[in-house]
């Protein structure tokens, strides 16, 4: 059905005016006829009431003389009247007197005098015959209307022409009408069918009419540029949304998500056009608690922020700071979530480092200031020990129970010296060496002491590889490294795979500075490490090994090592596949080579008669020092105090030719009695003995002309070699 | 009300109203009712000159030669004229039928009918009788018999001399009318 509404504009200001028009024009016709039929009603009436009471006077006579021939007589005079077909003289009881016309009986009239009644097609008029008052009868005539009806015929068909007429000609001059009236609405309407499919806004409609249509297309034009307008501002928005550093996700309360933006895609790892349809909580593991707490700000409406651990698409987790802010309606409803989301993976592992490094500080420090208390009990137990067995008969049981003695001294010390490496507080003595070649040199010994089962795969190859160390600690490093990678494997075996590459570090961590490294690469096939262990392998005592198997002090010792050097350690593991440790060693820009004798032995240097002049506050020590030394051939005064040894010294400083001093002592510190006595005598070489080796700086060292430092508990090996050093070093300056 | 009703009405005061007017004729009526009552009914269509009757005065019936209609007569008394009250008077001289307005002539006497004739002739004295060519005699209205009825004749000339005239629809209504040429006494057919 063709529906009013559904017609162009123009067909409806056609229809409406036709409508108008021929409303009109119906009104005025009937109007017209309307009047036309009252006036001949109105003139017909009259004439018939003149026509009746002219009958009524004239006929007065015949009734009143009965006369029936008079009366049709006078009503034969109607002849006259065309339209008139029929009339009747009754006699005051009805009956009829005279007839004129048809032969038929007078049309009943209840009238009163002189009044005209329509009876169909007929006009009937009845009047009283008077004389003097006196009713004398009736006279009634009756005319044919047929002159109105066909008058009114030809008036309704003129009618119909001029309203036919009428029509065409409004038809006719709405034409132009009506293009003017809808050819701007058939412009806007156009207009609007472009924007909605084209969307472009840059579209105008052209009018400039004062009308409403006029009114109309200024406002659409008004409205497109604000639209355009706000589409840009919005566009704005809408850009810096999907390109901000963080994942923005729009979600309905229930958390499904609607608008992600690229940032959150990347972060879950999803389609260029993913993430909608996707459940906001889904996206974390079901065992994270926090999901609750969000869940449940979600559903109250609350602002809510906090880290929580979260999944990416592909299942795999990560940790993020989330921060949802619900969106809310006039009425207060929650309409949307707004969750802001931070990949924080990063920051959580580098705390956690970060507190791992702290801990093994602290572990380090506790650790340490045990084993220097226990360095200086085991020092005169070795040394004693030592200095004894050079004095007993080398076939008497004695010797043999001090070389056991001996022995379990030097397994004590070897723990101390692990638990010093571990607290960073050994020495250090730092050289430039080439980690390729150490590693070459470390081979051999590996091979020696790993079983046939394991394969050793070693590639000491890199393009770079100097670095600053201490060759006997980082040596220590490989060995342990390796040693726990091949009981890993037990007892099965496999390979173990050990390699240098210099790498660049571009992304700073906490603990690895931006730079050039050497790193060490020991690979294994073993069981791998569970990562909830992963992060208590450095602690000292630690260890998952079988009880007597290890001193739980390996990677202990390994951490503290690196980290003296600057370095650090990354584990990656896989439970059943193996493990991969990577020692990062800063990379020391060198173009000279060094060479470093790594492990060398040699018989005791003896003295030739020096004067050595010893001080510690600890007696035993001091008497150990002193024995020694004096054993090798030097002439030593030991004494127990810096303020003793310096009063000493200012009596006669030219006879002392070394001075070897405890660090740490009451009243005056071994630096300070160095500097002391070196204002005296610049030339004079000094050996400090300490604990703690990192509590000294090498600068403090070099300013109070400290020529070696030797950590407690220092053998008498090491002593002699030192000492003669030193003093082979002052001679030949 | 219908019309059927109306009719019935209108018939019963028709009906009511014959016995005390008799101004119609029933055929059954005697002559001379029907004649007084043609009388009265043609005095009712006659215009008298002005100031006859004069004011005040009764319109005045007479009666001259005999006295055929009896009490009907005298009942004439109980009738208007032209809103006058009548007077049906017996007329015994000439200076009595000058006196009427209206006079009725019986006859009787040839001799003293024209005598009487000619005593009102020229005065405004409607003159009745219904002796045989009354009208040819210088009488005004002559009642006469035709097809069994009561009829009239009218003489135009002899009114028109005294000043009267008389109704053109009751002139229609005449057998015979006489005088038209204002001869007066010439008679026409």
């Amino acid at each position: 059905m063709f529906r009013f509404r559904d017609m162009p504009v123009a067909r409806k200001v056609g229809l409406a005016v036709v409508l108008a028009s021929a409303l009109s024009l119906t009104m005025a016709v009937g109007a017209f006829a309307w009047r036309e039929v009252r006036s001949y009603r109105h003139h017909a009436a009259d004439r018939l009431r003149t026509l009746a009471e002219v009958l009524a006077a004239n006929s007065a006579a015949a009734l009143l003389f009965d006369d029936a021939d008079a009366g049709a007589r006078t009503l034969a005079s109607l002849a006259s009247q065309p339209r008139v077909d029929a009339a009747w003289l009754l006699r005051p009881d009805g009956r009829v007197f005279a007839r004129y016309g048809a032969d038929e009986p007078p049309p009943q009239t209840d009238e009163g005098a002189g009044a005209v009644r329509w009876e169909g097609r007929w006009l009937v008029v009845a009047r009283p015959v008077r004389l003097d008052d006196e009713p004398l009868g009736w006279i009634v005539i009756r005319e044919h209307a047929g002159e109105l009806v066909a008058q009114l015929w030809w008036g309704a068909g003129v009618a119909l022409g001029i309203f036919g007429l009428a029509v065409v000609v409004a038809w006719a001059v709405s034409l132009p009408l009506r293009r003017r009236i809808s050819a701007p609405i058939r412009a806007l309407a156009e207009a609007m069918e472009r924007v909605g499919e084209s969307g472009d806004l840059n579209v105008r409609v052209p009018g400039r009419g004062r009308d409403e249509v006029g009114t109309l297309i200024r406002g659409f034009n008004r409205m497109l540029e604000q639209i355009a307008d706000r589409d840009e501002r919005l566009g704005r928005l809408a850009a810096a949304v999907d390109q901000a550093a963080e994942g923005i996700v729009v979600t309905d309360p229930d958390g499904q998500i609607q608008y992600a933006n690229r940032a959150f895609r990347a972060l879950v790892g999803l389609g260029e056009e993913g993430g909608t349809g996707i459940n906001l909580f889904s996206l974390y593991p079901t065992d994270e608690p926090r999901v609750d707490d969000l869940r449940d700000a979600a559903e109250h409406g609350r602002v809510w922020s906090g880290r929580l651990r979260a999944l990416r698409a592909d299942g795999s987790g990560y940790h993020e700071e989330c921060a949802l802010s619900p969106v809310k309606g006039a009425d207060g409803e929650v309409h949307s979530l707004v969750v802001v989301k931070r990949d924080v993976t990063r920051e959580v592992e580098f705390e956690a480092r970060l507190a791992q490094n702290q801990k093994l500080e602290a572990l380090g420090t506790l650790a340490g200031g045990v084993a220097h208390d226990f360095n200086n009990v085991l020092t005169p137990i070795l040394g004693y020990a030592e200095l004894a067995l050079h004095q007993v008969d080398p076939h008497s049981k004695l010797h043999r129970n001090l070389s056991r003695i001996l022995k379990a001294a030097e397994r004590a010390k070897a723990l101390v010296d692990q638990i010093l490496a571990f607290s960073r507080r050994t020495e250090d003595t730092r050289v430039e060496l080439r980690f390729g070649e150490l590693l070459r040199e470390t081979e051999e010994l590996l091979r020696a002491s790993i079983p046939k089962r394991v394969r050793l795969a070693v590639s000491c190859e890199a393009d770079e590889d100097w670095v600053a160390g201490n060759p006997t600690q980082l040596q220590q490093v490989v060995m342990n490294l390796v040693t726990n990678a091949w009981h890993a494997m037990e007892p099965d075996g496999g390979t173990v795979e050990v390699a240098v590459e210099a790498e660049e570090v571009c992304e700073p961590e906490p603990d690895l500075p931006a730079g050039r490294y050497l790193v060490l690469r020991v690979t294994d096939e073993g069981c791998g490490i569970p990562p909830e262990v992963q992060t208590r392998i450095f602690e000292p005592f630690f260890t998952t090994k079988e009880v007597g198997k290890g001193t739980g002090l390996g990677l202990a010792a390994v951490h503290g090592i690196v980290k003296q050097h600057g370095g650090t350690i990354r584990v990656s593991s896989v439970v059943g596949r193996g493990t991969t440790f990577r020692v990062y060693l800063p990379l020391a820009v060198r173009a000279e080579r060094v060479e470093e004798r790594v492990g060398a032995r040699e018989t005791m240097p003896r003295g030739r008669g020096e004067r050595i002049l010893v001080v510690d506050d600890e007696l035993e020590v001091a008497d150990f020092l002193a024995q020694t030394l004096e054993t090798l051939g030097y002439r030593v005064e030991a004494v127990l105090s810096a303020e003793e040894a310096w009063q000493r010294f200012s009596r006669s400083p030219g006879a002392v030719d070394l001075l070897i001093t405890d660090q740490t002592m009451p009243g005056m510190t071994g630096l300070a009695l160095a500097r002391r006595c070196r204002q005296q005598r610049p030339d004079l070489p000094v050996v400090l003995c300490t604990g703690y080796a990192s509590a000294v700086t090498t600068e403090d060292l070099a300013a109070a002309g400290v020529a070696v430092l030797l950590a407690k508990p220092v053998s008498p090996r090491q002593l002699a070699a030192e000492v003669r050093r030193v003093l082979d070093r002052e001679n030949g300056a | 009300m219908t019309r059927r009703g109306f009719f019935r009405r209108l018939g019963a005061m028709g009906l009511a109203l014959v016995p005390g007017l008799a101004w119609a004729a029933p055929r059954r009526a005697r002559e001379q009712d029907v004649k007084l009552a043609y009388l009265y009914n043609l005095v009712r269509f006659t215009r008298w000159p002005e100031g006859v009757p004069a004011e005040g005065e009764p319109f005045r019936f007479g009666l001259w030669g005999g006295d055929p209609f009896g009490a009907a007569w005298d009942d004439l008394a109980l009738r208007r004229v032209g809103g006058r009250p009548a007077e049906a008077v017996r007329v015994r001289n000439p200076d009595e039928a000058l006196r009427c307005h209206a006079l009725f002539l019986v006859e009787e006497d040839g001799a003293s009918l024209g005598w009487m004739l000619e005593a009102v002739r020229g005065r405004p004295v409607l003159t009745a009788g219904d002796a045989p060519g009354f009208v040819d005699r210088g009488g005004m209205v002559g009642f006469v018999h035709r097809d069994g009825r009561i009829r009239f004749e009218i003489n135009v000339g002899a009114m028109r001399r005294s000043g009267l005239r008389m109704s053109a629809d009751v002139l229609r209504l005449a057998v015979r009318v006489v005088g038209l040429e204002g001869k007066g006494d010439v008679s026409l057919p």
